[in-house]
């Protein structure tokens, strides 16, 4: 019987790995990689700089800095049970038996979550040798102290399937309070004393959890929302470097915005580009983004010629990522039933998205005149980036459209 | 207002599923199109709203196939499919615009009947929600109420009763009669087969993609040399023989 459970969570996870690997791929691309690279270089050094600053004695802020940052640092990596909403149903006789799939879920999140906290001690470990004097051994108990903690933190997410939410919210205040309370200890009285008393809390909740998975009924929906939630979180992020079919589902009503869309009484596609584009995440979320990151990018720069290539770069970007919103209805029948034919569905398209990227023109022409100051030289940009458009949603559009086809 | 179809052979691929289907619906008429799981339903019902295209023969309403004057086609339909399909993004009140704006249809005539079906079915209070978020029930009701809105001369209605409460079936059925009585053909698929006789005039009864009968209930129940049997009794007894046959 256990073994059909392990069976299930072996080939879930298999799954769930390739899956992420596969995305990987895109999120660490080589353009990516490069600007991590020089992010995190220059970090290194500032970091180091700050390192070397710090006088001998140790400074009032040390301490609760250290504490705060260790108590943010557990926050990281959840509970990764890999339910699906179909387990409701297909696994519901198996009931009594998700106690042990949980404990595999706990295992393999508490191995990650460790590997993750090795990562933020090593981080850390220049400053809290160098600031606080510590010595190795003291820093390595302060690493299974955190362990503890995390995967205590771990636990408490897996008493969701067996409790209630009113008495799991205290659980969840306990359980915050008691980190800090032990982190403290580990940083101001003794390392050694706050590492044994992890331990001690960590062996409490896993008792509190057995118990509670003895006599109360595993809590499906709660638990499928939850993973849910946390899938949602990763492939947002994943989002942003290529497309997720699991993120387009999100709609919001976004009632203020209903003064953009179009009185349009006469073009189906249009009332349906317009209203999906403001209501899904993916799309309107993603101009936003790229938007402001152009606006910032553009504040920052002195240099004519770079505005111009970046104004360029993010039409184009902006332009071509709003070109996956053509395809939005192809599922849904009632686009072949309505009397509408199919070319008007392309110059709904090109309208919206050309409105689009007006805006985006202006935004940022504006933005790099005010930054910039205006020179007759400086006319070249509004021009240049205006032909740009009607490349994007002539040439560029429809030959994407003829490759998707 | 009259939809024909004629020798339709069809399917998804290149082995045909439907062999040699013909019947007519005509103005006025309700016409069920019975048959078990899997005996082409679903597949006739694509074909006729042009989501498939004939391997052999043709559909044609008023005379006009969807390969002479698609829009002319197409505006004389309506559906509604069994499983209701919504847009994501889109309010009640916008599907609502958007059939009206797709079938250029009169905006204040349309929300006359609109507002009345909204009515009747207890959608008036939920406009401004996403009806993609309704139960299956509700969904269906709107797709009810989307269909309706249209006046339009053929109806296909696909597999209407599951998911729906008593009441809103006994209103759909009104709606239904109201709209033949206006002159409208309306085909209906359906396994619910008690209620399909008592409201439909004329059935066309399926099995594995062909046409095993077709009828007025007496002329179905003359061909099965029994005169008080029921639709069920005729369909398992015409289709259980078929298995022996084949």
């Amino acid at each position: 019987m256990e073994k059909a459970m392990n069976e299930i969570w072996n080939k879930r996870l298999k799954a769930y790995q390739s899956t992420l690997l596969r995305y990987s791929k895109y999120v660490f691309n080589d353009h990516f990689v490069l600007a991590l690279l020089f992010f995190v270089g220059g970090l290194g050094l500032a970091y180091s700089n700050f390192v070397k600053a710090l006088p001998l004695n140790i400074l009032w802020w040390e301490k609760p800095i250290l504490i705060v940052i260790l108590f943010l640092l557990l926050k990281v990596g959840k509970l990764t049970s890999l339910l699906v909403e179909a387990d409701s149903v297909f696994l519901l006789p198996k009931d009594y038996e998700m106690k042990g799939f949980l404990q595999l879920a706990l295992k393999h999140s508490s191995l990650i979550a460790s590997v993750i906290q090795l990562g933020f001690i090593v981080v850390l470990s220049p400053f809290i040798l160098q600031g606080l004097h510590w010595s190795l051994l003291k820093l390595f108990l302060l690493f299974l102290a955190l362990c503890f903690l995390k995967i205590m933190d771990l636990i408490q997410i897996m008493l969701g399937a067996y409790i209630e939410h009113s008495e799991k919210l205290w659980i969840k205040i306990l359980c915050q309070l008691s980190q800090l309370i032990i982190l403290s200890l580990c940083i101001y009285v003794n390392v050694f004393i706050g590492t044994f008393i992890a331990f001690i809390c960590l062996v409490i909740a896993k008792y509190y959890f057995n118990s509670a998975s003895k006599v109360h009924i595993f809590r499906w929906n709660d638990m499928i929302k939850f993973e849910k939630e946390r899938l949602m979180v990763l492939y947002r992020f994943i989002n942003l470097f290529t497309d997720v079919p699991q993120i387009v589902g999100q709609t919001k009503r976004r009632k203020i915005f209903d003064f953009m869309l179009p009185k349009t009484k006469n073009d189906p596609y249009l009332y349906l580009y317009s209203r999906s584009f403001i209501r899904q995440s993916g799309f309107s979320g993603m101009f936003v983004r790229l938007l402001c990151l152009a606006s910032i990018i553009i504040l920052f720069s002195t240099n004519l010629i770079f505005s111009f290539l970046i104004i360029c770069m993010f039409i184009y970007l902006i332009g071509f990522q709003l070109f996956g919103l053509y395809f939005t209805f192809d599922d849904n029948v009632f686009i072949y039933i309505y009397p509408v034919s199919e070319s008007q569905k392309k110059v709904a398209f090109v309208k919206l998205i050309r409105k689009m990227l007006y805006g985006v023109w202006a935004i940022l022409n504006v933005l790099a005149v005010i930054k910039l100051g205006f020179k007759a030289s400086f006319l070249l940009i509004p021009f240049v980036s205006f032909v740009e458009i009607y490349v994007i949603v002539g040439y560029l559009l429809t030959n994407y459209l003829k490759k998707k086809a | 207002m009259t939809l024909k179809v004629q020798g339709l052979v069809g399917g998804y691929s290149k082995i045909p599923v439907l062999k040699d289907i013909s019947f007519e619906v005509n103005s006025g008429q309700l016409v069920g199109l019975i048959g078990l799981n899997g005996a082409g339903k679903s597949t006739t019902i694509n074909h006729i709203i042009g989501l498939l295209e004939p391997q052999k023969g043709a559909i044609k309403i008023d005379d006009i196939g969807l390969k002479d004057d698609a829009k002319a086609y197409k505006g004389k339909l309506a559906y509604m499919p069994e499983m209701p399909v919504l847009y994501q993004e889109l309010t009640l009140k916008e599907h609502l615009e958007l059939t009206i704006m797709a079938y250029g249809l009169d905006s204040n005539k349309a929300w006359r009947i609109a507002n009345k079906l909204l009515g009747i079915f207890r959608l008036a209070n939920k406009l401004d929600w996403f009806p993609a978020n309704f139960s299956k029930g509700m969904r269906q009701k709107v797709m009810i109420v989307c269909a309706f809105i249209t006046r339009a001369d053929v109806y296909v209605i696909d597999e209407p009763f599951l998911g729906l409460d008593p009441l809103a079936t006994r209103d759909l059925l009104t709606l239904v009669d109201s709209e033949k009585k206006r002159g409208s053909a309306i085909l209906m698929s359906t396994h619910v087969l008690s209620t399909a006789q008592e409201y439909c005039d004329y059935f066309v009864l399926l099995h594995q993609g062909r046409i095993k009968a077709k009828g007025s209930l007496q002329e179905l129940r003359t061909l099965y040399g029994n005169d008080s049997a029921s639709l069920t009794d005729i369909y398992l007894g015409m289709t259980q023989d078929g298995k022996s046959n084949e």
